[in-house]
């Protein structure tokens, strides 16, 4: 099979699994959360030479290195889950530069799963037109703020527009792929910063906001946020600091609720109890 | 300290819970879990479950269980094989969150 058969037979099944958990075309999507609800056990555990793995037996477990990136984890966790689609089998990915060749057939297959499962076609059009942008002229930073509604990273989502969806060309792809990701978070705060930044306006889909602690988020005018694990930056009312694992509740003026989720990335253990708050032993 | 309580120390350990959470999830005082990891109280089959259920592990492995350990290493082992970067410490950590899910030894196919 050619590598434009295994890519229509990876779409095909990352589109047949969104209709069979009701997620729609357009939606983000978190692989945590999906290979969780697919009764598989997602652990996070800290091992430097590792990407992932995935185990069929005794039951379906996929194993993450939390010392990755936020959107490569999450990327990492989606080719898994291709791999248990796909029943490939004991799989264990060794730590690869990001955007990397796939090395066989199976390793494409779970590779380009992985890309039509978080960044469908429509997904990525739609994310681009709601703030009527067009991909082929997009600037870094709006580039950044679909991949972050997406939950992948910067350039992964580069890489997946010019390659998979073929939006941009090869020349324009190397260039944005050349942009430091801190170089870019700069320019939307304002000021050089260490940390991620989630830059939620109205035209943001996703039901859910999830971050790390520290992470800021910046919400549009008139947003309302409740809740205890992130607190409004001094002198930004409309810019929060995500302080401690939990989830709080973002009120948008239109109405629309999303559910901030914080988690530690120093977190090693089940995906499910990433957003867990610990609670004070005196209550107990 | 038993089999058991040092047991469910390490499944709630490789579930990333603190004791705290562990006995909210199981509407438990905290206390109780301590002297349960502690070996110091008897733990029911009921709980057993409760506690295999939450941390997502097997309750013949929570009881000691190991069998059936060669066959998955082997093939893990089998998978790793050709990777050159993937360091022995790093596949002996998945190696134990697998032995976590284990239960009994499935008949050959």
């Amino acid at each position: 099979m050619n590598t434009r058969e295994l890519s229509a037979q990876a779409v095909l099944a990352a589109g047949r699994l969104r209709a069979e958990r009701q997620i729609g075309p357009a939606e983000a999507v978190c692989p945590y959360d999906l290979a969780t609800a697919c009764k598989i056990k997602v652990s996070f555990i800290e091992a430097p030479s590792l990407e992932g793995m995935y185990s069929p037996e005794p039951r379906p477990a996929i194993v993450v290195n939390r010392l990755r990136p936020a959107g490569r984890r999450r990327f990492t966790c989606a080719h898994e889950l291709g791999h248990h689609i796909f029943g490939h089998g004991f799989r264990i990915d060794e730590l690869g530069e990001e955007n990397s060749s796939p090395t066989s057939p199976e390793e494409f297959l779970a590779q380009r799963f992985a890309s039509a499962l978080l960044m469908t076609k429509i997904a990525v059009d739609s994310a681009f037109a709601r703030r009527a942008w067009l991909p082929a002229t997009a600037e870094a930073e709006q580039f950044f703020v679909v991949a972050q509604e997406l939950g992948v990273g910067f350039t992964t989502l580069v890489t997946n527009v010019e390659v998979n969806l073929k939006s941009i060309s090869a020349a324009r792809a190397d260039a944005l792929r050349r942009i430091p990701l801190p170089k870019i978070r700069g320019k939307i705060v304002g000021h050089s910063i260490g940390a991620d930044v989630f830059p939620v306006d109205g035209q943001w889909m996703r039901s859910t906001v999830d971050v790390e602690i520290k992470d800021l988020v910046i919400l549009p005018e008139k947003a309302e946020f409740s809740g205890t694990c992130a607190s409004t930056v001094p002198g930004a009312p409309y810019t929060l600091i995500a302080t401690s694992v939990g989830k709080g509740i973002i009120k948008l003026q239109s109405g629309r609720q999303l559910s901030l989720r914080v988690s530690d990335e120093k977190f090693v253990g089940l995906a499910r109890y990433r957003h867990l708050e610990d609670i004070d032993d005196e209550k107990l | 300290m038993s089999d058991l309580a040092d047991r469910l120390r390490t499944a709630r350990e490789h579930a990333g819970l603190s004791q705290g959470q562990v006995a909210r999830l199981l509407d438990m005082h905290r206390p109780t879990v301590t002297e349960i990891e502690a070996g110091r109280r008897k733990v029911s089959s009921e709980e057993i479950s409760e506690f295999a259920r939450i941390y997502e592990v097997s309750v013949a492995w929570l009881l000691g269980a190991d069998q059936g350990e060669e066959d998955i290493d082997d093939r893990v082992k089998l998978a790793a094989r050709d990777l050159t970067k993937l360091k022995k410490e790093d596949l002996d950590k998945v190696l134990r969150l697998l032995s976590t899910i284990r239960g009994p030894k499935s008949p050959k196919r």
